[in-house]
């Protein structure tokens, strides 16, 4: 059993998977984008190196809610159909979808945004 | 001194006396069970209940994520379990890095009585052996005269 950590190389795997013209990935104020809103590596899952890796993708548009939809299906479509490209050993045992959470903020001062949070749990093994 | 779980594995190996030690791989957990018959040898000399020791038996059991790679040891506990084959295995303690001295643990023969695969939705698929330990176990450290 080693002291590796599989998160950083996740993270840069799915944040590559979703990257696509016409939405922005990533730290930005605009709109339509997509999140990695947290990422979580679970403790050793046996003896030798399998861990889960939790994380919530968010879609949100200051436009409709169709949009946020159709952003969250091409998401899981590249997570699921594309490979997540891992390096240093790491490979991918399974992309299981988990709860899908729509959430609308409304606000007297602020535009609406509409925000849909998918968790994704990524089974890794080195 | 008390030592992690983590650290005491199950290793498949070709002879009862040591061989190459192959880690089974995707081990989540693993028992070693000993124990010894008590054969009651009372009499009317005292209230109290005596025994003796009888016959001794052991018996293995470990919990893997499931890897049916050929190459791999799983597929030999399978192809045992088949053939109604015995196989050699280990659980305990190497000594270092890359060792292949058993430092603690016991080195047994036994007969696979179960293999149980369990494919969940949305979890890593799991596999459940069982070891019927045939003759004694070695122990390590060896047990004196």
């Amino acid at each position: 059993m080693g002291l590796f950590s599989a998160l950083g190389n996740v993270y840069k795997a799915v944040r590559s998977a979703l990257t696509r013209t016409g939405v922005y990935v990533g730290e930005t104020a605009d709109y339509p984008r997509v999140e990695i809103h947290s990422i979580t590596e679970s403790e050793w899952l046996d003896k030798g190196s399998l861990k889960s890796v939790s994380c919530i993708v968010e879609c949100i548009s200051d436009k409709r809610i169709a949009d946020v939809i159709e952003m969250n299906a091409e998401n899981l479509r590249r997570m699921l159909e594309s490979q997540l490209n891992l390096d240093k050993g790491w490979k991918v045992v399974g992309v299981i979808p988990g709860q899908l959470q729509s959430l609308t903020e409304t606000t007297d001062t602020k535009e609406i945004l509409y925000r849909l949070l998918q968790n994704i749990t990524i089974y890794v093994q080195r | 001194m008390a030592v992690l779980g983590n650290e005491r594995r199950c290793y498949i190996t070709s002879t009862k006396t040591g061989g190459t030690f192959t880690w089974l791989k995707g081990e989540q957990n693993n028992s070693f069970n000993r124990s010894a018959e008590a054969i009651e040898v009372s009499d009317k000399s005292t209230d109290w209940t005596q025994f003796i020791a009888g016959k001794k038996n052991a018996t293995a059991s470990v919990t893997v994520f499931a890897d049916d790679t050929s190459s791999e040891p799983q597929h030999q506990l399978l192809t045992a379990l088949h053939k109604g084959e015995t196989v050699y295995c280990f659980i305990g303690k190497l000594g270092g890095t890359g060792s292949q001295t058993p430092s603690e643990g016991d080195l047994f023969e036994a007969i696979v009585t179960e293999c149980s695969d369990t494919n969940d939705f949305g979890a890593v698929a799991t596999r459940s052996i069982s070891l019927q330990v045939t003759g004694e176990p070695t122990h390590y450290p060896t047990i004196g005269d």
